[in-house]
């Protein structure tokens, strides 16, 4: 009896030592939960130690153009982050509904994998005319509004600064969009960096813009999750 | 040196060049497109990589999620009931929200106690994340 006891006990001290993962995400984190298409999904590394990638991403060279090395910097004001920032935004920003985060690669790549908790929206959606109700849906969807009853003297007195004017062009109302992640399939993928300036040119204040630089080849180095969308 | 004087095909062959690419030029979304397809068909994806995301299928399901509007999203306020408190929860903080009713009822209480204490939604969010990891 005392020594089924004592085997009781050495298991309950040593249980959470061998039920904490190896491999975290960082020190003090074993692993971030997002919900990806109506469900939680849990976002840790692959364990095997000895574990090489392979497939597509383990590529190291395509032709460029067009898949050339993108700067670090994709335009003044935006923020480029990595992956700690980016479970940050998933805990936070993304968690309360205040943030979206970017899938910006064609259908095509998304079909393929996906970094959960992203939604697809094509950079070729932000060169859409601007009454496309595709782009219309996707403005939406980020917490912008189109201005259609805007007359030109209250942009006047908007421009003067007399009419509360921040974050709104004569087309839309920026005042209550989202935080986005922008990301694609890494360093040398150019769709998240003209969805980032295909979103300045509507008029996307910059700081609410993030690139992930990083993007699926980055994400899939460091043994992270990745969802096939259904 | 070729002057173009001694090589008159050398000049037709430069300016058919140019057109070509001037053309290509004046259509690089669509080439860009093609290429972007091309490369996304031949993509694999790594095994390890691959069985994560087939194992991704046992995900729980999140009931009862809806996304909140930017604008639709207020501040907890303070000395709310602990029903209202959780309408609040889910109205403003759908993801906190989720997580929260995964917890325990003490844990859950819990919460809702520290909420009184402080109705600091950003500690709270911790918190309910603190709590989640730890059942």
């Amino acid at each position: 009896m005392k020594h089924q006891f004592f085997t009781l006990l050495a298991l309950c001290l040593l249980t959470p030592a061998v039920l904490a993962l190896e491999v975290k995400l960082t020190p003090d984190r074993d692993y971030v939960e997002v919900i990806h298409e109506g469900r939680l999904v849990k976002i840790m590394r692959i364990q095997d130690q000895d574990h090489k990638l392979e497939g597509s991403f383990a590529k190291t060279s395509r032709k460029c153009p067009p898949f050339c090395i993108q700067p670090m910097e994709v335009a003044p004001g935006v923020k480029t982050i990595g992956q700690v920032e980016l479970f940050d935004f998933m805990e936070q920003d993304l968690l309360d509904g205040t943030g979206v985060l970017i899938d910006a690669r064609t259908p095509s790549w998304w079909r393929r994998g996906t970094i959960p908790g992203s939604v697809n929206i094509p950079f070729t959606v932000f060169d859409l005319d601007k009454d496309d109700p595709t782009l219309l849906e996707v403005m939406d969807r980020l917490g912008v509004r189109q201005r259609n009853d805007v007359g030109g003297f209250t942009r006047l007195l908007e421009k003067t600064g007399l009419l509360d004017g921040d974050e709104k062009t004569d087309d839309w109302d920026f005042s209550r969009a989202k935080t986005l992640v922008l990301w694609c399939n890494g360093m040398w993928c150019g769709q998240s960096p003209r969805a980032i300036r295909g979103l300045l040119k509507l008029g996307y204040p910059p700081h609410k813009l993030r690139y992930y630089r990083g993007g699926m080849q980055a994400w899939q180095s460091l043994g992270l999750t990745v969802v096939e969308p259904e | 040196m070729v002057s173009c004087k001694q090589k008159p095909g050398v000049v037709v062959i430069g300016l058919a060049l140019m057109m070509v690419s001037t053309a290509a030029a004046t259509q690089p979304g669509d080439d860009y497109l093609k290429q972007l397809d091309r490369e996304a068909s031949e993509l694999s994806l790594d095994r390890k990589t691959r069985r994560q995301a087939e194992e991704s299928g046992d995900m729980r399901n999140a009931t009862g999620l809806a996304e909140v509007p930017a604008d639709e999203a207020h501040e907890l306020v303070p000395g709310l009931s602990r029903e209202d408190f959780e309408r609040s929860l889910k109205r403003n903080y759908m993801g906190s929200y989720t997580f929260f009713r995964r917890l325990s009822p003490e844990r859950q209480r819990a919460i809702y106690d520290a909420y009184q204490q402080d109705p600091d939604p950003g500690k709270l969010r911790l918190k309910i994340m603190k709590a989640l990891k730890k059942q």
